[in-house]
């Protein structure tokens, strides 16, 4: 078992396994060579920790992760698991934070399902859907509206 | 102070009794009740060693109240409604798990609250604790399940009003919200108390409240309420239950209430606040001589002046002696009006986890009106601009997800957006790559030279303000991690494995949205571009891939007109090979010439002469051309010169088939270096005489001419450098790659070569008939062969065995082509087959040719196939025919294209053409064709 504690001062003792999903974890595990250490996470808070772990837990016995060659191929498409999808059925401001702890703690598969995530956000929407969805104001003035949308209709479907 | 153990006592877990225990064991202290006064103190006293557990909270399942329309003073104002779970989707949804349990600070202290998922126990629990409690005066009880443990430490008051002492002898005080003193009520709990064991809830009756201030609106609202017979009321909704820090235990829904008046005059002072209850029903009846104190909840407080003048209290419990003066309706409701600024004080007054705990509670109690109002608060509020605050290789990471299309919009939708998306190279230059569009040679540099922009690039565009370099660098231009250096740096090619490494290392340190947002400079920069553009330098991997993505869609929409330029050559032969790129095509011919023709005007530019045969292979890297004939000679040529440099005989028949090997790198050494191989570039030939032979390539600029005058006897010169033996019948077509070399021969067998030695490593048996053709697929180590037999065979290299028996073709299958995705096979039975190389399933057949298929090439998106009237395109990832590019002919001979052209060698009437379709044209910008034949043909003389 492996003690960590959040940014808020929440202790999770989480097996070891499931820690080392987290390559950031594991390296510090390596460097101290100790498991009972308690290992700080800095920048994660106990609700957005709970969660990465919860994601650990499921996904400890996954095998490792494919060879780059393997991962470019992936690349194009962003089917994401069923209960990833699940898992990810957050508010924004969860997976916003989800993203930035699996960036920081080094989970790589996380990060990745994170940022598919928010493309399966964008995709397929017109640029007013978009804004609705994030709350984003257009900032561009209707002059530069129309110029950009003629710098990129070359991508429209026709 | 003890260190707060998490979620102890958690419902969820087996037995909630064992979940109490040490430090989390419920004490429950004697009530006091100060005589002087009948104030209900509601107070969380501990002493400052003592965990102090605090009787149940009884939160009730949320009901609907009404207000009755006529209101009887002996009866309640409200009526209760359970409420339907369509309406009010939380209402009878349990707690989750989340806010089920949890531990805040509270006056200093660590306090826990939990709520049991098993409701009925805690409040029999209850029942009997606030009984024997009573009954004797100091009683320590374990609480079951649970358990609000708070730790707080309260002063006592004063007035020795309430005390509500642990076992340890704590006086306990209300905590009350921080804000400030609050005077709690005194509830006189004597009679409730004695009531407790015979009396159900549901009256007033039960309510006797000692403090005359009190007034009795009708609570109906769970609160705190003491449930003293729990039983019955628990089945429809079962309510939360909560064992919370001085917090007033409620009775049954509409049980007595408890409450800590607020009007009460008592100096006491609120030290923490047990808000853990949402509405405050407490149940209890005063007992005039043995008061039970209980806490107020935090919901409850009133100022004395408030409650005064209102005389009445939301909030406060129903005296049980109902007063005959209960106001009417609307001062009732009136009265609860005036309680939400206190209800919004004590809420804003909670710590952060017992607030969502709060809200919770709340949000049961909504309907879905009420629901979608406040989602469409709060969904809004936790909207997230990832694209705005996301570090920039968390942002790249999610662009490489979405395709051209969607990268488009996005870059329409802020400034910020367009930043991200059009700022970045990695995007682009990915995106090049994932939808094969590989950079060509040279093309950034064309690119950056001719202006290429997001509004075209045929036409003449003023060269960019200032040289690409110091644009690259210009902090205007936003990229991702050290693509600048590699712009800069790397030419294109390299590129590919770098962007891997873009993928964010695992040791960065978080940065601060401020620190990573994109800063558009929106004004000055922004609007002093030119109209080309909104960036202050183009993009130019999306420069370059809109051109290639628009090339594409030329190629492949139905409607779509290439430029189209046809000349004549080689006047009524054969073509028999062809190859070109975008300076030179050059053909050989079966009447002994190889010709040169500039690829943009079909203009001769070169005759090559010399082969006293006909020509029938040929292969050219850069300025070298190499050629194989019926005359048993390879010769190899200076294209620009147009000079024959040297003659390799040794061939004892036709030279049917040659491919020029450069090295490649196939492996890694145990120590890290890099094998590659061949060492040098050579030329393999394959010959009727069923040998092979290997040459080293000449190097025009350092290699000396050789140009024997005849035949050499027993010397086959210097660039010579094995044959291959071991065919019985002609050598039809090699495939190589690294230091292997595949052939397939007339005799039916495909060799497998080791190249650098000559051996043959596999004889692979199998094909019926003759085999036309072979193709290396040298990553998953195979190779591929097709045959007069009709059948295609994929082979393993490693162990030479057939793998897969590709059957379908109909008659001899001549040719084969190979990418990554797509293996496609064509015959003369007038179809191609396309087949998945790493299964070996068979995809489409493409049927529509009437004769047999005698060239054709294919590409991730389509197939070029000519057979003998037509030139067809095909979509290769349905199927289907896209069109006819060239039709009324009477023989294609030959067919290769690039992404932006398609030469073709066909005959037309009698006579031999050299066709060119260009595709690369921008159709935003090109005038519509204004001829009726949709075909822009340039006959050149």
């Amino acid at each position: 078992m492996v003690k960590l504690t959040s940014s808020d001062g929440e202790s999770f003792d989480v097996e070891k396994d499931v820690a080392e999903r987290s390559v950031l974890i594991k390296n510090m595990i390596e460097d101290v060579g100790d498991d009972s250490t308690e290992i700080p996470i800095p920048n994660v808070t106990a609700n957005v920790l709970k969660k990465v772990l919860e994601w650990c837990e499921h996904h400890k016995s996954d095998p490792a992760p494919a060879t780059e060659d393997d991962t470019d191929a992936r690349k194009k498409s962003t089917d994401i698991d069923e209960w990833d999808q699940k898992f990810m059925q957050v508010d924004q401001e969860m997976l916003f934070e989800i993203i930035l702890a699996a960036n920081y703690l080094d989970i790589k598969a996380l990060l990745e399902v994170g940022c598919k995530t928010v493309a399966n956000m964008i995709k397929g929407k017109t640029p007013e859907e978009i804004r609705r969805t994030f709350n984003i104001q257009n900032d561009f003035t209707p002059e530069e509206e129309a110029q950009i949308r003629r710098e990129n209709e070359w991508a429209e479907d026709r | 102070m003890p260190s707060p153990s998490v979620v102890e006592g958690a419902a969820e877990s087996s037995g909630p009794a064992q979940n109490i225990t040490g430090r989390q064991s419920v004490s429950i202290g004697s009530y006091s009740l100060a005589p002087t006064t009948k104030t209900t103190v509601v107070s969380t006293t501990t002493t400052t060693t003592t965990t102090t557990n605090f009787p149940p909270l009884v939160l009730n399942p949320p009901r609907r109240r009404k207000l009755r329309s006529e209101v009887r003073s002996d009866v309640d104002l409200f009526q209760d409604e359970v409420l339907d779970p369509l309406v009010y989707p939380l209402a009878d949804q349990p707690t989750p798990a989340a806010l089920r349990s949890f531990s805040f600070e509270l006056g200093g202290r660590v306090s826990h609250f939990s709520e049991s998922a098993n409701s009925s126990e805690p409040l029999i629990d209850l029942q009997q604790m606030l009984v024997d409690g009573y009954n004797s005066e100091r009683r320590t009880q374990r609480a079951e399940s649970r358990t609000i443990t708070t730790t707080t430490r309260t002063t006592s008051t004063s007035d020795g009003v309430t005390a509500f002492k642990v076992d340890e002898a704590t006086s306990r005080k209300r905590a009350g919200s921080p804000s400030g003193a609050q005077p709690s009520g005194p509830v006189d709990i004597n009679k409730a108390v004695s009531r407790i064991h015979k009396r159900r809830m549901m009256s007033k009756d039960q309510l006797d409240m000692s403090t005359p201030s009190l007034e009795n609106s009708p609570r109906q609202q769970d609160g705190l309420t003491v449930e003293p017979t729990i039983p019955n009321d628990t089945a429809q909704n079962t309510p939360s239950i909560g064992l919370g820090l001085a917090t007033p235990l409620s009775a049954a829904p509409r049980g007595a209430v408890i409450t800590a008046e607020p009007d009460i005059s008592t100096d006491e002072k609120m030290e923490s606040c047990s808000a853990l209850s949402i509405d405050i029903q407490a149940a209890q009846a005063a007992n005039p001589v043995d008061p039970l104190s209980l806490p107020s909840p935090s919901l409850s407080p009133v100022t004395g002046s408030q409650r005064k003048s209102n005389a009445q209290d939301y909030f406060s419990s129903q005296d049980e002696d109902d007063r005959s003066s209960v106001p009417d309706a609307v001062l009732n409701s009136h009265a609860v009006m005036m309680q939400i600024p206190t209800m919004l004080d004590t809420f804003d007054a909670l710590p952060e986890n017992v607030q969502d705990y709060v809200m919770y509670q709340f949000l049961r109690r909504c309907s879905k009106k009420t629901l979608s109002v406040v989602a469409s608060t709060v969904i809004p509020a936790l909207r997230c601009d990832f694209i705005a605050l996301l570090p920039q290789e968390l942002v790249a990471n999610i662009l490489q997800y979405l395709d051209v299309k969607s990268l488009c919009i996005a870059a329409q939708v802020s400034r910020t957006w367009k930043q991200a998306v059009d700022g970045s190279l990695y995007t682009w230059r990915k995106l090049l790559e994932t939808d094969g569009f590989a950079l060509q040679h040279g093309e950034m540099e064309r690119a950056i030279r001719e202006g290429w922009g997001m509004e075209g690039w045929t036409k003449p565009v003023p060269p960019p303000p200032s040289p690409p370099t110091d644009s690259m660098s210009s902090p205007e231009v936003s990229m991702v991690g050290d693509e600048m250096e590699e712009f800069i740096n790397l030419p294109p090619s390299n590129k590919r494995k770098r962007g891997s490494k873009k993928k964010p290392s695992g040791k960065r340190k978080y940065s601060t949205p401020s620190q990573t947002s994109v800063v558009f400079d929106g004004t000055g920069q922004y609007e002093s571009n030119s109209s080309n553009t909104s960036l202050p330098f183009p993009n130019m991997y999306k420069a370059i891939y809109r051109r290639h993505y628009l090339i594409n869609r030329n190629w492949m929409s139905p409607k779509s007109t290439p430029n189209h330029l046809s000349f004549a050559g080689h006047g009524r032969n054969v073509v028999t090979c062809l190859q070109f790129d975008s300076e030179r095509i050059i053909t050989g011919s079966d009447d002994l010439c190889i010709n040169v023709y500039d690829t943009r005007t079909g203009k001769l530019r070169a005759r090559l002469d010399g082969h006293e045969g006909g020509v029938w292979a040929l292969q050219y890297v850069g300025n070298t051309l190499v050629s194989g004939s019926t005359d048993r000679t390879v010769r190899v040529w200076d294209i620009e010169k147009g000079i024959c440099t040297h003659i390799f005989y040794g061939h004892t028949s036709t030279v049917r088939c040659l491919e020029i090997m450069q090295p490649v790198r196939t492996g890694t050494t145990p120590d890290g270096k890099p094998i590659v191989e061949p060492s040098e570039p050579i030329i393999v030939t394959g010959s009727r005489d069923a040998s092979l032979r290997i040459w080293k390539l000449p190097d025009l600029e350092t290699d000396a001419e050789y140009l024997p005058e005849t035949v050499p006897d027993n010397d086959d010169g210097p660039f010579f450098l094995r044959a291959l033996h071991g065919h019985t019948h002609s050598v039809r077509a090699i495939s190589g790659h690294g230091d292997l070399l595949v052939s397939g021969s007339y005799d039916t067998f495909v060799r497998v070569w080791k190249i650098s030695t000559g051996e043959c490593l596999f004889r692979l048996a199998g094909h019926g008939a003759k085999v036309y053709s072979v193709v290396i697929d040298s990553k998953r180590s195979r190779c591929i062969s097709g045959s007069m037999d009709w059948l295609v065979k994929v082979w393993s290299l490693e162990t030479g065995s057939c793998l897969y028996t590709l059957e379908g073709h109909t008659s001899l299958v001549g040719l084969l082509d190979l990418n990554q995705t797509s293996l496609v096979s064509a015959a003369a039975d007038s179809t191609l087959r396309v087949w998945d190389p790493e299964t070996g399933d068979f995809v489409y057949k493409l049927e529509g040719h009437t004769g047999a298929i005698t060239c054709f090439q294919h590409d991730d998106y389509k197939v070029v196939s000519g057979s003998d009237g037509t030139l067809k395109l095909w979509n290769i990832k349905t199927g289907k025919v896209v069109k006819d590019l060239l039709s009324d002919l009477n023989r294609v001979w030959q067919v290769r294209f690039d992404d932006r052209r398609c030469v073709a060698a066909v005959q037309r009437g009698a006579d031999t053409f050299i066709e060119v379709l260009n595709f690369d044209y921008d159709p935003t910008t090109r005038p519509p064709p204004t001829y009726a034949t949709g075909s822009q043909i340039e006959q050149v003389a």
